[in-house]
């Protein structure tokens, strides 16, 4: 027996540490990653690329030759595209300035800068029509002002285009409100990337006669790029895939609108919804794929370093301070103007033709409390289940990934990044494809299968959270305990487990949120309004012809009071390198 | 407390062979050193013993007990880890009574034996301290009484110095060494100092490339190293290469024709026989510097220039030049009263037959 003992791990020198308390984990982690995000996917393209069981470019080719999809299609490119830039400048600056110049309310600037990030998309998008709307604050403001007589039209300017006489449009006003909306990605990434650069790579670079901006383009630049591009090829395919917004803008020529009603029309079983699925999946899939192989695997590890604050900074004065407090609230005020838009609205049923509302009242509340009551419990439910399974899987996932040698892990470890690569929009088609009619069926059992799917797509950042934690227990952490005669499991409790925690639950309470903000996958899974959410809630509400937007307003300022609430408990907790979960992997 | 046996310890990494067959025997109560560069397999071994490494073959025994199935915590070995590895979400009381609350000991009696080795490693005061609280010694100390506070049959240190500055490195290892006399817990300890390995070990194993060199006590290693690895990783030592031309079996000494055409006499070991290729190494402490000439008859002698004198104060290193372009290096201990060569003088070294040592080729 002893015999044998000592021979089988030569064959088979990965199974050696393994366990099976480890094994159950990685194949439990595995199979509900196979089945729950790779197996609907899979059914989605099998059917994209075929008619009648046999494989077809059909489909394709019925989307190529319509000229309102092609449209749509370059539209999404063009506006993922400019809202890059349009997230660049802002966000990049803004890194630049709060990394390595020191002024007075930098702290509280930094805080506020942020706050974009902690509202649904089309939230967003619904304060902002309050604000910069043809009827909002700002054009009021100006009319009565007599500066202007026609309104601007700050959301819907456009300037049609064509290309190969396909039409589409620079939509400039969808690019503001994307902005607006995420230059924090761009700008956490960058300024992580530019904390994280060693102080005497610069230094050494002086040293040798470098200053100015060629010390920036020559050393600088080149090593906060991995942080950049992390953020941009984020804000890309957000934009890209992004529901939200478009709806309420009601701007229908992007692939993610037209998709979204091509499944409704069609009961969630079109071909063509198949086709838009796969073009997405693939364009997004492709973009991960190409940062991951210019990253390398370095930034991986490198999330364990944290964000240290740099030494480089340097106390500005006079004529630069005045520039940065000008860049700096500006972009602030434009990027609290949603925010402002939605509590004013969410307060008054009075507010059409004045710049400020004209009476204040609580009945929208009352509404969002009594008829929408259901909404903010399914919400907290869902997102409480989605909460405690992320943490747990996420720790576990985390763990095995560290820790041990199993055959096809680099599967799982592939598995468990990928739902950050798979638009919520394409998993809610893969639901219906994979599930209708069977005992997992959207249209009864929405709360289960969203709860699932929000699972899958959060897990992306416990696990990463829970990765950089295994990173920073170093082995012999839990070696001296087995040394000191504790076996596995108690290890792993008292040991591990308490170590890992903070930043797993750091992770999950992103997840909670993010799961609390999710748009795409609720409408497109969500059927019945029992089963539905606060989002949906909001959607819905704003359908309404009577006073519909401001009780959605109401609801959307509940939900953003939720939101900043679990945020400040994760950036308490997990501080400083909550910048590090904002990235692609 | 146990004596340990390894039996042919075989262990691989990929295509690295990290430990090759290594076999050794620490006696019960020992403190055992395991010595030698970093990668020569010293720390893996040590993890076999500790079962946190699966040897690829060969045996562990604790006393008649084969442990190689058994795993590491059931192992009985308390560990001093490199990094010390204290649990930084646990008091130092909460680390070192660990071990003891997994061995269900009852709670008074627990406080006791924590009160006992805080005593023991002088850290009475500190148990509500966290780990990030202490100093660089202190953590040391608590990481030594969480393996000691169990009563291991086996304390295994892990390079357990190389954290400290150098006057608390020799501080604390006396104080190892006091503490392992006490409890005569048989004991393996690693390190790549030889300084701290003849200190204080009462045997030692000098290890290269996953194989032991040499076994024996620290003034038989040093004084007789068995190969030119050993003799040039512990100390230094000068090494001229020869034949072996005539023996003195009466008394016991050998003479070697060195390629230069010199002849040098050695001390005569055991398997040396005539027209044997060697190597004789001597210790630069055992050269003494003359002007060139002056050597003392009856004493082998070397002719050199000084490149290099380089005053340290209690001791005056030479590096001597030799003709034929070999760099030769001597100490003269207490200079107080001699006179120190300068760069460019020639000298002639001088050492005796009996410091000087010949290793097979």
């Amino acid at each position: 027996m002893e015999r044998l003992n000592l021979r089988l791990p030569e064959r088979w020198p990965s199974l050696r540490s393994l366990d099976w308390g480890s094994f159950t984990v990685f194949a439990t982690a595995l199979g509900l990653l196979l089945f729950f995000m790779v197996y609907p996917i899979v059914l989605v393209v099998v059917d994209a690329f075929q008619v009648e069981g046999a494989f077809s470019l059909y489909h394709f080719t019925v989307f190529w030759s319509n000229r309102f999809y092609r449209t749509g299609l370059i539209n999404s490119l063009v506006l993922a595209t400019l809202s890059v830039f349009g997230t660049t400048i802002a966000g990049v600056p803004l890194a630049y300035i709060m990394v390595r110049y020191d002024f007075p309310g930098k702290k509280w600037l930094n805080v506020v800068s942020i706050i974009p990030m902690i509202i649904p998309p089309f939230v967003g998008a619904l304060g902002l029509r309050w604000v910069l709307g043809n009827a909002g604050m700002v054009n009021l403001l100006l009319q009565d002002l007599n500066l202007i007589t026609e309104p601007i039209p700050f959301l819907f300017y456009r300037i049609p285009s064509n290309l190969l006489g396909t039409p589409f449009d620079f939509h400039l006003g969808l690019v503001l409100v994307e902005t607006l909306h995420l230059y924090p990605i761009i700008y956490l990434n960058t300024a992580a990337a530019l904390a994280n650069i060693d102080p005497s790579l610069e230094e050494q670079a002086e040293n040798l006669g470098a200053s100015g901006f060629r010390l920036f383009r020559t050393v600088t630049l080149p090593l906060m790029q991995p942080g950049y591009i992390a953020g941009a090829v984020l804000v890309f395919i957000w934009v890209l895939t992004d529901l939200g917004t478009p709806l309420i803008i009601g701007y229908q020529h992007v692939v993610a609108h037209q998709l979204f009603s091509v499944a409704l029309a069609s009961y969630y079983q079109s071909p063509i919804a198949y086709v838009m699925s796969v073009i997405l999946t693939a364009i997004s899939l492709s973009l991960v794929a190409l940062y991951r192989r210019y990253i390398g695997r370095r930034e991986y590890a490198k999330i364990q370093a944290g964000m240290s604050v740099s030494r480089r900074t340097t106390r500005i004065h006079s004529l630069k301070l005045l520039v940065c407090y000008l860049f700096l609230t500006s972009l602030i005020l434009a990027a609290l103007s949603p925010h402002i838009g939605i509590f004013l609205a969410a307060f008054t049923r009075e507010w059409s033709r004045t710049v400020l509302p004209s009476s204040y009242t609580l009945e929208n509340f009352t509404l969002v409390f009594s008829g929408g009551l259901d909404y903010i419990k399914n919400s907290f439910l869902y997102c409480t289940v989605v909460f405690l399974a992320n943490v747990f899987l996420g720790a576990a996932v985390g763990y095995i990934l560290v820790r041990k040698r199993i055959p096809g892990k680099e599967i799982l470890d592939y598995l468990s990044m990928l739902p950050l690569a798979i638009p919520g929009l394409v998993i809610g088609i893969g639901y219906w494809r994979a599930w209708l009619g069977t005992f997992l069926d959207p249209f009864y059992m929405a709360a289960i299968v969203l709860t699932i799917s929000l699972t899958m797509r959060r897990l992306p950042f416990t696990v990463r959270a829970a990765y950089a934690g295994m990173l920073q227990i170093p082995n012999e952490y839990e070696e001296a305990s087995l040394n000191l005669g504790a076996p596995r499991w108690r290890t792993f409790l008292s040991i591990t487990l308490p170590l890992l925690l903070a930043s797993v639950i750091a992770g999950g309470i992103l997840s909670f949120t993010y799961a609390m903000l999710e748009v795409s996958t609720t409408l497109i899974l969500v059927a019945k309004s029992e089963q539905a959410t606060m989002t949906w809630g909001i959607f819905h509400y704003s359908n309404d012809p009577r006073h519909g937007w401001n009780v959605s307003s109401a609801m959307g300022a509940l939900l953003i009071i939720f939101v900043a609430l679990s945020l400040a408990i994760v950036s308490k907790v997990f501080g400083k390198q909550m910048g590090a979960l904002f990235r692609v992997g | 407390m146990v004596d340990i046996r390894l039996r042919e310890l075989t262990k691989r990494f990929g295509q690295t062979v990290a430990v090759d067959h290594v076999s050794l025997y620490i006696a019960e109560g020992e403190l055992f050193t395991l010595l030698g560069p970093s990668g020569c397999g010293k720390t893996t071994t040590l993890r076999c013993v500790a079962g946190f490494c699966t040897p690829d073959g060969g045996e562990i025994f604790f006393g008649e007990k084969l442990v190689n199935p058994i795993p590491s915590f059931k192992r009985n070995t308390g560990m001093v880890f490199q990094n010390y590895a204290l649990w930084p979400h646990m008091t130092v009381f909460e680390n070192i009574a660990y071990g003891l609350k997994i061995r269900r000991m009852p709670r008074g009696e627990l406080k006791d034996k924590v009160a006992d080795v805080l005593e023991l490693t002088h850290l009475e005061g500190l148990e509500d301290r966290w780990p990030s609280q202490l100093s660089g010694g202190q953590q040391q100390r608590v990481a030594l009484a969480r393996a000691l506070v169990i009563e291991p049959d086996v304390l295994l240190l892990d390079e357990p110095l190389s954290n400290l500055d150098a006057k608390l490195r020799v501080e604390m290892r006396i104080e190892i060494k006091r503490i392992q006399k006490r409890l005569k817990t048989t004991t393996i300890y690693v390190t790549h100092d030889q300084e701290e390995a003849l200190s204080i070990s009462d045997k030692l194993v000098v290890m290269n490339q996953g194989r032991t060199q040499q076994v024996g006590a620290p003034r038989q290693v040093y004084e007789s190293p068995e190969n030119q690895f050993v003799a040039d990783f512990i100390g230094i030592a000068n090494f001229i290469e020869g034949i072996v031309s005539e023996i003195d079996g009466k008394k016991l000494l050998a003479f070697v024709e060195t390629e230069q055409g010199f002849g040098i006499e050695a001390m005569l070991e055991e398997g040396i026989t005539g027209n044997m290729k060697v190597l004789a190494s001597v210790r630069p402490e055992a050269l003494s510097v003359y002007r060139r000439g002056q050597v003392p008859s009856g004493m082998n002698r070397i002719d050199g220039v000084v490149r290099l004198t380089t005053y340290l104060g209690d001791v005056v290193r030479y590096e001597v030049e030799t003709p034929w372009g070999a760099t030769i290096r001597a100490d003269v201990y207490n200079p107080r009263h001699a006179h120190i060569f300068r760069e460019k003088e020639e000298v002639s070294l001088a050492f005796k037959g009996e410091d000087t040592k010949l290793i097979r080729l």
